[in-house]
Order: C-alpha cells, then sequence, then structure tokens
C-alpha cells in the first residue's frame, strides 16, 4: 500500500543569539540555575526525565523530580544532597563527579523543579 | 592586515581573555575577521581554533590558527559577533566584535588549566580511552572491552565524565544491558526474565564495573590530551548550522562551550544522516524529532523546512538514512518501509510493506542507477520496485565457520549498505565480521570474511566470548572487528567499510574480494561511516573523535580535521562533488547541527562561510 500525503509542516525556528535556545552567551555567565540544568540533562535525564519520541512521550524510568526540593527544609536538602553523592541500589552516586560549585548548580537547578 | 594590536588579559574567575579588536580599513572583499593566539608567553599557537558567531545568525563559522598563530575567517556579513578561541588544556579566549564594512583584528593569549578536573572535561572520547589506566595487558584489555561494548550508540567521552565506584558502574552496565539503541526506556532499568539484556555486554559486566570503579572512581585521570592539528589539517573553514527542533528550543548546552564537557543527546539527537539534492540543498533522516519525517536545509540561509508523513495509524514516520537519487528523489528508510520525497514537488509518499512480510526495511540504504532503492533488513537486503511498489527480499547464507556466530546463528543484524558501480548491493553484518555482496544479475552471494585482531591482550575468554555470544556492532569482544557502514566508489571497483571495533578502514576490491586494511591515525577513534568524493578519497566519521578523516588511496596517507564542537557524534557523511576540491557535510547527532567543511587550497572555490 502506498500513502501520500502532503507535507511541509513548518519552518523551523531559528534559535539565535550565540547558537543557544535561552541561556546566553558562555557558559560561564549562565546562571547558577542554567548550569544546573546542564548537568541535570548531561547526568540525570536519562533515567529522570521522560523520552519524547515521535508521537509518543514515555514516561521515565527512575523517579521524577518535580517538586523534591520545593520549599524544602535545610535538613530535607542535606538529605537529598548526601543521597545523591552516596546513590542508592539503583542509583549511582555521585560524590566524585562534581566539584562543590558544580554539586551546588545541580542542586539550584533541582529547586526549581 | 594592520600590525596595530594589543591584549587584553583578563584575569580573575571569568575565562575570558578578549583582544581588542582595531578597524584597520575597509577590504576590497568585504568584512571580516582575523587575527593572532598566542600562548601565555606570547609564543604562536598553531591549530587553535577560533569561532565566530553572528547574533543574527543560525550558524557558527569557524577556522584554525596556522603555524604563525595567525587566523583569518573568510567575508562574513556585517553584524554583532561572538568570537572565541579554544585548545585543549586552555581557558578559553572570548571577544565580541562589531563587524560593518571593516576588517576586524581580534588577537587572544590563552591560559593553560590548572585545574585537572576542568581539563578532563575538555575531553572528547578518545582522550578519555587514551587517558584510562592501560600500562598492563589485563587494563589495556579493558580499555579496549570498555570500547567494543560501551561505545556503540554513544562517544566514550558522555559516559567518562561521570566518576562513579563499582558498584555505580555496574548499575549503568546493568541498565545499558537492557537499554535500546532507540532511546526507548525498558520498563525494568535491570535485565528481566522478559528482558534479558545484551549477551555480551553482561559477559563483561564485573569486569568493566571493576576496572571502571578502580580508574574512574575516587581517583582523576592524568589527561592525555591530542596534539592541535598541524598544516594541511588547519586549513578548512567549518561551518556548523543549527537544527532546531519542533517542539521546544535546542538546549543551550551544545558542545560548543568545551567547558561544560560532553553534553547531553536528551534533546539534542535529531539527524541521522545527510545527503544534497542537485540544487545543493541538504536533506536529513530523523528518527528521534516529533512531527518530523525529513528535513532540509538551505545552506545560503540557514533556513530549515521540516516534512512529516503518517502511516496508517496516523503516527509519523520517523526516518533514519536518507539517499537522494539522480532525479533528486529524496529515498529514506522509515520504520520499515521506504519513504520517498520528490524535491521536485515536495509530495512525499509511504511505501508500506505487504502485512505479511516479515522482513522490514533495515536503518541504512542506498539506491541503485534505476532509481530502486535498497536497504539493510532480516539477514540481508530488501529492494522496492517504485512503480509496482512490490518488495523484495534476500537473504545471506549462514556462517560457514562455527568461528563466530553465538549461540544462536538466527537472526542476525545487518548495517551498512551501498551499491558498487556494477549496480551490486554490498551489505556489512558486524556481528558476523563479514561483509556480503549480491550479484543482482545471477543472484548469488558472495562472502567476504574478516578475520579478528590479533591483540596481545585479548584473552581465550574473549575468543570463548565471539564463538559463543552473539555480537554486533555495539558490543563485541575487544578483538572484534564490527564492519560498519560503507561506500561504494562509483569510479572505482572499490567499496570502503568502516571496522568500527578495530579502529581501521578496509578497502574491498569488489571484483575479487580483496581486503586491504589501514588503521586510523588515533587510537579508539570507531569509525562509522564512509563517503567516497570524486577525487577517489575517502571520508570516514569516528564515535569517539570529535572530527572527520580523510585517506587518500594514492598516498595512504590520513588527515584528520577536527570538529569545533564536543559530542558530534557523526553517524554519515557525504560530499559535495559540484565543488572543487568537494565540500562535506555530516550530521551531529548529539547536538542538533549539521556541519560543513570547505577546504582553503590553493584553487579553492566556494568558500564562503557566512552563507
Amino acid at each position: 500500500m502506498t500513502v501520500t500525503r502532503a507535507v511541509v509542516v513548518g519552518i523551523g525556528l531559528v534559535a539565535l543569539g550565540g547558537g543557544l535556545g535561552y541561556a546566553q552567551g558562555p557558559a560561564a555567565s549562565w546562571t547558577q540555575t542554567e548550569r544546573g540544568e546542564a548537568w541535570f540533562y548531561q547526568r540525570c535525564s536519562i533515567c529522570h526525565m521522560g523520552r519524547i519520541v515521535k508521537d509518543n512521550t514515555y514516561q521515565p524510568m527512575a523517579v521524577p523530580l518535580a517538586g523534591v526540593l520545593e520549599d524544602t527544609s535545610p535538613e530535607r536538602e542535606q538529605f537529598v544532597r548526601a543521597y545523591i553523592q552516596q546513590g542508592s541500589l539503583m542509583m549511582p552516586g555521585f560524590r566524585y563527579s562534581f566539584n562543590p560549585e558544580e554539586f551546588d548548580e545541580l542542586m539550584a537547578y533541582l529547586k526549581t523543579l | 592586515m594592520s600590525k596595530r594590536k594589543s591584549l587584553v588579559l583578563t584575569l580573575g574567575a571569568l575565562i575570558v581573555v578578549a583582544g581588542l579588536w582595531t578597524a584597520p580599513g575597509q577590504t576590497a572583499n568585504g568584512a571580516t575577521i582575523a587575527g593572532k593566539v598566542t600562548g601565555a608567553d606570547g609564543s604562536p599557537m598553531e591549530g587553535v581554533i577560533v569561532s565566530a558567531r553572528a547574533s543574527d545568525k543560525s550558524f557558527t563559522t569557524s577556522v584554525f590558527t596556522d603555524g604563525e598563530g595567525d587566523y583569518f575567517f573568510p567575508t562574513l556579513d556585517a553584524g554583532q559577533y561572538a568570537v572565541w578561541a579554544q585548545a585543549k588544556g586552555f581557558e578559553a579566549g572570548r571577544t565580541t566584535a562589531e563587524l560593518s564594512r571593516d576588517e576586524v583584528e581580534s588577537d587572544f593569549a590563552l591560559m593553560p588549566l590548572e585545574d585537572v578536573h576542568q581539563i578532563v572535561k575538555q575531553m572528547s572520547g578518545v582522550e578519555y580511552l587514551a587517558s584510562l589506566p592501560q600500562s598492563t595487558p589485563d587494563d589495556k584489555r579493558m580499555v579496549r572491552s570498555f570500547k567494543t561494548n560501551c561505545t556503540g550508540c554513544h562517544t566514550a567521552s558522555y559516559p567518562l565524565q561521570n566518576r562513579w565506584d563499582e558498584r555505580g558502574w555496574g548499575i549503568l552496565v546493568d541498565l545499558m544491558s537492557v537499554y535500546p539503541s532507540s532511546g526507548v526506556p525498558p520498563p525494568a532499568m535491570v535485565p528481566t526474565e522478559e528482558r534479558p539484556g545484551n549477551g555480551m555486554i553482561l559477559a563483561y559486566r564485573n569486569e568493566l564495573a571493576a576496572y571502571l570503579g578502580r580508574s574512574r572512581g575516587d581517583t582523576e585521570l592524568a589527561p592525555k590530551l591530542l596534539p592541535r592539528p598541524t598544516g594541511e589539517a588547519t586549513q578548512v573553514v567549518i561551518t556548523e548550522y543549527d537544527l532546531p527542533r519542533t517542539d521546544q528550543p535546542n538546549h543551550f548546552d551544545n558542545g560548543s562551550d568545551w567547558s561544560m564537557g560532553t553534553p547531553s543527546r536528551f534533546i539534542g539527537r535529531a539527524a541521522h544522516d545527510v545527503w544534497l539534492d542537485s540544487q545543493g540543498m541538504v536533506w536529513m533522516a530523523d528518527d528521534m524529532v516529533p512531527e518530523r519525517t525529513l528535513a532540509q536545509l538551505d545552506p545560503r540561509t540557514g533556513e530549515v523546512t521540516n516534512y512529516a508523513i503518517a502511516d496508517h495509524e496516523n503516527k509519523t514516520v520517523g526516518t533514519h538514512s536518507v539517499v537522494v537519487d539522480h532525479t533528486d528523489k529524496v529515498w529514506a528508510t522509515g520504520e520499515g518501509n521506504f519513504v520517498m520525497l520528490d524535491a521536485n514537488t515536495g509530495e512525499l509518499q509511504l511505501f508500506e510493506r505487504p502485512a505479511e512480510m516479515t522482513a522490514r526495511v533495515g536503518g541504512t540504504l542506498d539506491v541503485d542507477s534505476n532509481g530502486n532503492p535498497w536497504a539493510t533488513s532480516l539477514n540481508g537486503v530488501i529492494t522496492l520496485d517504485p512503480a509496482t511498489g512490490r518488495y523484495t527480499h534476500y537473504e545471506a547464507p549462514p556462517v560457514e565457520s562455527d568461528l563466530v556466530c553465538g549461540a544462536d546463528c538466527g537472526n542476525w543484524g545487518t548495517y551498512g549498505v551501498t551499491i558498487d558501480r556494477d549496480d551490486n548491493p554490498w551489505f556489512t553484518q558486524p556481528g558476523l565480521d563479514r561483509v556480503v555482496k549480491l550479484d543482482t544479475a545471477t543472484r548469488d552471494m558472495t562472502v567476504v570474511y574478516l578475520d579478528p585482531l590479533d591483540l596481545a591482550e585479548a584473552t581465550e575468554v574473549d575468543r570463548d566470548r565471539r564463538r559463543n555470544i552473539r555480537a554486533n556492532q555495539n558490543a563485541a569482544p575487544p578483538h572484534h572487528k564490527a564492519p560498519r557502514r560503507n561506500a561504494a566508489d562509483p569510479n572505482a571497483d572499490v567499496v570502503w567499510t568502516a571496522l568500527y571495533t578495530a579502529d581501521r578502514l578496509a578497502r574491498i576490491d569488489t571484483q575479487t574480494g580483496e581486503v586491504s586494511e589501514y588503521e586510523l591515525p588515533t587510537p579508539y577513534a570507531s569509525p562509522y561511516a564512509t563517503a567516497v568524493d570524486k577525487n577517489g578519497n575517502a571520508w570516514i566519521t569516528t564515535m569517539n573523535h570529535d572530527a572527520l578523516t580523510k585517506f587518500d588511496p594514492e598516498t595512504e596517507r590520513f588527515t584528520e580535521y577536527r570538529l569545533p564542537t564536543l559530542g558530534t557524534e557523526i553517524r554519515h557523511v557525504q560530499v559535495d562533488n559540484r565543488t572543487d576540491p568537494p565540500t562535506i557535510w555530516a550530521p551531529y547527532n548529539r547536538t542538533n547541527k549539521v556541519v560543513r567543511l570547505q577546504f582553503r587550497t590553493a584553487n579553492a572555490e566556494g568558500v564562503t562561510a557566512a552563507r
């Protein structure tokens, strides 16, 4: 069977400004949260974000993190920090991966979820 | 060029070393940016990559410094530019330039990085692999086993920018054993009875976790950086075009700023293959971005147009590979069926297979001289007669030896296919270390077997696994070769085949089946795909090496052209023979970009970086 259909579905939006979608300029000038978002996409997204594949959206394999640090107490934040550093049965510990500044950036982003 | 220069060194936390730019006067050929890059001691630095991006454009232009440390861009459109210079092991130099009708001069003095953590983040896959401990045969075997089992779907720099203990690495190896290359998350993160995982990856699981925990855990690597390019390898103009997603902005962490390391592929995966039509428009296959079957890039403007067709379930068809035939029909492999777009009319057609036909259209394709597409398929190849819509499937013969097969000899994978100049398809079977020719006149198949690498570090355990566990291009023992994608020379009896896990390029004589193998110059490069230009040069993409590599068969010499982005993950390359020398195109499959290489030679035409 042959299916014929037409076709142009849109002209791509041109992302302007240093090749960046929303953060602008070199990474050193990104906000703490923007840098943390980059770490999150690099190191956490494979398990903690649902992957969009063509017309379907898949749920993340691991726990979704929306609200995990919303209005959190210092004690709760410390617990989450230690959990990420140590890992769990299903998650590697990240205590060696980030320097302290990068880890603070990651935590700043997690608070926005 | 004006010699009036001065340097402004900015110290402190910001990684800025800004050059003072001057306007020495209007140039005859329009505006450009030029300057010199030096080290902290004032000595010139060759092979530094300098990039420029206008605020109102969707592409970045890059050039290298020469032996004197000098660089210059081709004529650029007027505008507000960000300009930056990067070299591994150094802080980036950055400035801005307001370009009107004059030449702007921007000099950079690069400061060496002292924090090893920051140096390591800049490394590409080959640099990470070279930096892993490998002074003993056991460690060397583990580096190779990591490469052959863990870098089939992504560059080594992506996982290795993490540092985990043995337990952590074990979790990741378990996950990867069940995680498909399609990117669709599996229901469980570990092997289960229903989904037992990749047998080869799991065979190496404990050894890999122990080695990685020891070498990439609580101790930092001693970085082994590649030397910067010199000579011919610096005489190139590189244009990287954005490929915007349909559903959300591209992510700002896109590999252009090396200080951030290798970016995520999470929303960066888009174009898998590219091919040019007769008008120079660039067509791209995309198996990931929603509402896109094919995309077309206009290199003059950077504008991208998306095309989509739905199947009978009203689901947008994704495509893996694309070939434009000599009549400008854009053929693609689309989730089990062929898809064709007529570039002259913009009309898309989906050729759905008969429901009872189990052999699917696989990932890669080529088109013969009659305009019939051929694709990889179940144990062989599949072709379509577009006039009748009739599909025909050809299955390769079973393996002839017990040296490579796996416990289950059936349903092996076929990955690359190309049509030779006699109109015969050649297809690769990476798990079986063999390449097969189908004679379309007689329907006979000729099988070319590749002997495994003679590696001192490979053990009887590895040889046993090669005999008894099914390998493929993404998971194999360290001495496997895994022929991946291939390309026929239209002017010679030659097929060039990328031996993915062996880091070699194979020249196969299409008349005799004779094989000559050439080792790539950078260890662990992982050659993925090839193309052949009108001069007979082979072009090679490399998963672990952010570069495009040329092989001149006459001199048997490789030239590596480094790329300005970290984590390019190029799976396909094409040539535009309308220019002299030919222009090279390739998609970045991790970072939503498409790259063009134009070469600076005495007689080079068309080096127009800005458009």
